[in-house]
């Protein structure tokens, strides 16, 4: 999907706008943010606020995550642990001291592969 | 005030032009003209609220902190206002080149797969030969210069791909920048708000004092609120409850000129 973000108020209400005229291209609205379709459409609507409002609006194109095909299996088993833990006081960092689970530190300095 | 009215110059506070074809539109224009035919103080920002009485008028905050601030009253939100305001006035740092550097990365992208292609075209026709014992000079020198061309866009590429992140960052830092400032919008109208509040807090009792010593009628409202706001500039009256000027000037406590009513005021 096309996510657009503004940052002025004047791209926000430009926003708003093309939203309410093309309904039917926009997949979901948010306060200053919108994700539209992915067509040759979504694309012109984006392009033109784009043309209109320079830097003030950000676009960027989407796609959905899937964890099996984007991210390392011990992220994900460290996940998947962390969200069976006992006790739900328990910080990620204090959680995965001492076992197999990567380093929350290790991780933030870890891009993910494309 | 003195005005060149009839052939002659008069020096009054309570001008009567009732009797002439003078419109309220006219007597505004010349309040606000210096070289007009009319010479009073230069309008201050409360004349905009009050210059013209030409109906009855509904009076809320933002027109009694007007009326306040025109006394010297101060809004304790004013000096955040004033930081607030000019945070907001400082000049926006420029990103440039944000789109020059993506249509420069996709350019050399696009070239990195048509120099690989042929990188391969050529690779396999050398192994062909190669395979087949007859060697040809041409087709190794041309594969050899379509490695070195592959090498060339590759450098591009990773120069191009530089750029265009850094400018991405800068982009992001204008942006960060950009949502600061709506956050200080949003304050921004927050304190206008509570400074009109308190701006017309303040000064309700003598505007109800002052509802009390205007004419009874549809026009108290109004007339009373050009009575608690301070004005040197002559406040135009088209039409209202007044038979003598100088009674409106010592009600308004404001020099006055007084014109028909009846006929759109604003130009």
């Amino acid at each position: 999907m096309l996510l657009i973000v503004a940052y002025s108020r004047a791209a926000r209400q430009a926003l708003r706008n093309s939203c309410s005229t093309h309904a039917e291209t926009v997949v979901r609205r948010f306060g200053r943010a919108v994700l539209l379709r992915e067509t040759e459409y979504g694309a012109f609507v984006a392009c033109r606020l784009r043309e209109r409002f320079g830097t003030a609006v950000e676009v960027a194109r989407t796609e959905p995550l899937n964890e099996y095909r984007d991210v390392p299996e011990h992220v994900r088993d460290a996940a998947a642990a962390y969200e069976a833990r006992e006790s739900p006081s328990t910080s990620y960092a204090k959680f995965a001291a001492g076992s197999e689970f990567p380093d929350p530190e290790a991780m933030r300095e870890t891009p993910l592969a494309d | 005030m003195w005005a060149h009215v009839g052939g002659e110059t008069r020096r009054t506070n309570a001008l009567d032009l009732r009797e002439t074809d003078v419109s309220a539109a006219s007597a505004l224009r010349a309040v606000r003209d210096p070289g007009g035919w009319l010479g009073c103080p230069e309008p201050t920002a409360v004349y905009d609220v009050v210059g013209v009485l030409d109906g009855p008028r509904e009076v809320g905050p933002a027109a009694l902190a007007a009326a306040a601030r025109s006394r010297g009253y101060d809004a304790p939100a004013a000096a955040r206002l004033a930081t607030v305001r000019a945070a907001l006035a400082e000049p926006l740092p420029a990103v440039r080149g944000l789109r020059a550097a993506r249509k420069r990365l996709a350019v050399a992208s696009a070239d990195i797969d048509v120099r690989r292609e042929r990188v391969e075209r050529l690779g396999g026709k050398v192994a062909a030969l190669r395979a087949a014992g007859e060697m040809d000079d041409g087709v190794r020198d041309a594969h050899a210069r379509a490695i070195a061309a592959l090498t060339d866009a590759e450098t591009e590429r990773f120069a191009a791909a530089e750029t265009y992140e850094r400018r991405r960052e800068e982009a992001r830092a204008v942006r960060d920048e950009r949502e600061r400032r709506l956050r200080l919008a949003d304050e921004e109208r927050r304190l206008e708000r509570e400074a009109a509040a308190a701006l017309a807090a303040a000064i309700r009792p003598s505007y109800e004092r002052a509802q009390r010593a205007v004419p009874e009628g549809p026009w108290r409202d109004v007339l009373a609120l050009a009575r608690v706001a301070r004005v040197r500039a002559p406040l135009v009256v088209a039409g209202g409850p007044f038979e003598r000027a100088a009674r409106a000037a010592a009600c308004l406590d404001a020099p006055v000129v007084l014109v028909t009513g009846g006929m759109p005021a604003r130009v």
